[in-house]
């Protein structure tokens, strides 16, 4: 076989790692009663070593592989780095939860490695299959994980329903994938692409149909907001570290799907379909504002939060254009941005949480927690600031990119009603600040201390001050980050372009 | 339209098909007699008459084993097609199989330690 070489094995290592670790895991838990100290520092060590083969792989741009189902370039390589960070910031945080409320099994790294294994596969996807297999791969290890908390009825309720909700969601995606394969001919985004721009296939209204079901598939992974039900409560229910995952991992990879997928395939008919996710991107931040404004469960309001966000990052979508990467840009660096500021933001929330039972997090959980725990208060602080996009943090220059972005594009309306809409939610990030800083403690609310949640917050940290105004230097500062995503999307457009 | 002259024998089938059914309910309905009674509104179950409700509990156990045999008989279908063309694919989908069936033996090795094969 000519296609196999010894040279595809290679850029296959990353995903090869993290198969290796997770059927190790699963062999572990089978093995052994409890997960140890020493099976999450094997599960680091694995995520370091996918990690050093992700940066020996930067650099070499190399084409399609595997008769063009997988692509292993920089667009890959750069959200196989955030999502190995969010894999990274998961297990880190559900050191001290997963004792705390007695899930401590060998099996939880397992499905975290699949489902990272399977994110690998759908942001490195070059073909719509290969998209699919990436998604449910993906997408059955985190119900899996959803439903880890097996004796807690919100946790079986949430995995349920986001499983029911997902296999619907697939099945519109498959449904969309049939029709263009009926229409193109193929299913390898090289031949989509030319059969889009050759055949005028714009015109045709089987082809914005397809493009639509696609489109309402993505949009349920990214919790856009017609498909957005399933978010809050399947974020409440889940363990705290997943509902980190899965805010931050499950959304960059998906958008990544998203966004090569449209970037590559699609440009050639962005008038056709502009028009649904102007309406999607609307509706998804203003409704997840709004709504988020009456939350008084922390995990519940960072649930619409998110939603909100997937909002702003859709605002990119919108300003794709083949001659200028800003909104693509944009998007890669938003994605970054926003994994940091969520896991910070989780990490805080796992420490607060309580037993399964008694369902906390409510007003009275936080109230003081800047005098009482004040490195924890201060970090949470800065990251409701950052999630507001207010200067000098990352989340305020991931919003300016996208805007301005935006605008470049001549989409001035919907950069003014992203920009009303961060301003309405400053109302309840800043609440949370309020919260912890200006109400009395209740003595009776018990914050929980872990080393490595509060090591994650300590990164995510840095990184949320780091990434919004620091100099490219030892570590990667702004202009570094912005130019390898300018690199990558190069690359992108260079192979769809051929 | 071409669509339409390419596919109108299988549109009309499809309406024959609405049709007949229908017409035949309808006819049956309309002229019939009816004289309900209890023997006739109980449900058919091949003349005998209904014991018990139909939604009983049964062990979650054969949901286990059902799913280990779809697993293993989604197996079959892909070591199957790859039998027929062991020769073409030589060395390659040898190793290529051999990977697949590692890694559904270790799931098998999980499912016999976690006890999913014992009945009791």
């Amino acid at each position: 076989m000519p296609a196999f070489t010894i040279d595809v094995v290679y850029q296959l290592m990353p995903l090869v790692v993290l198969l290796v670790g997770g059927l190790g895991f699963m062999l572990a838990g089978a093995m052994t009663r409890s997960a140890g100290p020493l099976q999450r520092g094997f599960a680091l060590a694995t995520l370091f070593v996918t990690l050093l083969y992700v940066f020996k792989l930067w650099g070499a741009d190399a084409g399609p592989i595997l008769h063009g189902m997988l692509i292993m370039d920089r667009f890959a390589l750069f959200f196989l780095v955030v999502v190995i960070i969010c894999a990274l910031g998961t297990i880190l945080i559900s050191n001290g939860y997963l004792d705390r409320f007695g899930l401590n099994r060998g099996e939880f790294f397992s499905m975290v490695f699949f489902s990272t294994m399977g994110m690998g596969v759908l942001v490195s996807a070059y073909d719509l299959i290969s998209v699919f297999l990436g998604i449910e791969l993906m997408s059955l290890a985190i119900y899996v994980l959803v439903a880890f908390r097996r004796r807690d009825f919100f946790s079986n309720e949430a995995a349920l329903k986001y499983f029911i909700m997902g296999a619907f969601a697939i099945a519109f995606y498959l449904f969309g994938v049939s029709l263009i394969y009926g229409l193109c001919g193929s299913t390898n985004f090289e031949a989509i692409a030319v059969a889009v721009s050759e055949r005028n296939l714009a015109q045709q209204p089987v082809f914005l149909l397809a493009i639509g079901l696609i489109i309402g598939a993505m949009g349920f992974k990214v919790s856009s907001v017609p498909f957005h039900m399933w978010t809050p409560d399947v974020y409440q229910g889940a363990p705290t570290p997943i509902t980190s995952f899965m805010a931050t991992a499950v959304k960059a990879a998906s958008f990544a799907a998203f966004l090569r997928l449209f970037y590559t395939c699609f440009m050639a008919s962005k008038d056709q379909w502009v028009g649904i996710i102007i309406v999607l991107a609307i509706l998804t931040m203003t409704i997840g504002n709004l709504v988020a404004l009456v939350q008084r469960n922390l995990k519940r309001m960072l649930a619409y939060s998110s939603i909100a966000h997937a909002g702003y990052i859709m605002v990119g979508l919108v300003a794709l254009s083949v001659d200028d990467t800003k909104a693509a840009s944009a998007i890669m660096y938003y994605t970054l941005v926003y994994a940091f500021m969520t896991m910070g933001a989780f990490a805080v929330v796992s420490l607060l949480e309580r037993r399964a039972d008694e369902r906390g997090l409510e007003g009275g959980d936080y109230a003081g927690l800047g005098l009482r725990r004040p490195f924890v208060g201060l970090c949470m602080a800065v990251f409701m600031f950052s999630l507001a996009g207010i200067p000098p943090t990352a989340g305020f220059f991931g919003k300016y990119y996208m805007f301005s972005a935006a605008v470049d594009q001549g989409y001035v309306t919907l950069a003014v009603i992203g920009v009303l809409n961060s301003a309405v939610s400053l109302y309840y990030y800043l609440r949370v600040v309020v919260s912890m800083y200006m109400q009395k403690s209740d003595e009776a609310a018990p914050t929980y201390d872990d080393y490595a949640t509060r090591f994650v917050t300590l990164v995510a940290l840095l990184a949320v001050l780091w990434l919004g105004i620091g100099p490219s230097g030892w570590v990667p500062g702004v202009e570094t980050i912005l130019d390898w995503t300018r690199a990558s999307l190069a690359g992108v457009l260079e192979l769809s372009s051929r | 339209m071409p669509l339409a002259e390419k596919y109108s024998s299988l549109f009309f089938l499809f309406a024959l098909a609405l049709a007949v059914p229908t017409i035949m309910v309808f006819l049956a309905w309309v002229t019939g007699p009816r004289r309900p009674g209890s023997e006739k509104s109980l449900p058919f179950e091949c003349g005998v008459d209904p014991t018990g409700n139909p939604r009983r509990r049964f062990g979650v156990k054969f949901f286990l084993v059902a799913l280990l045999f779809l697993i293993f008989d989604v197996e079959t279908i892909f070591i199957f097609p790859w039998a027929v063309l062991f020769r073409e694919l030589g060395i390659f989908g040898f190793i290529e199989m051999s990977i697949f069936l590692m890694i559904l033996l270790l799931g098998l090795f999980y499912a016999w330690k976690k006890g999913a094969l014992e009945w009791e």
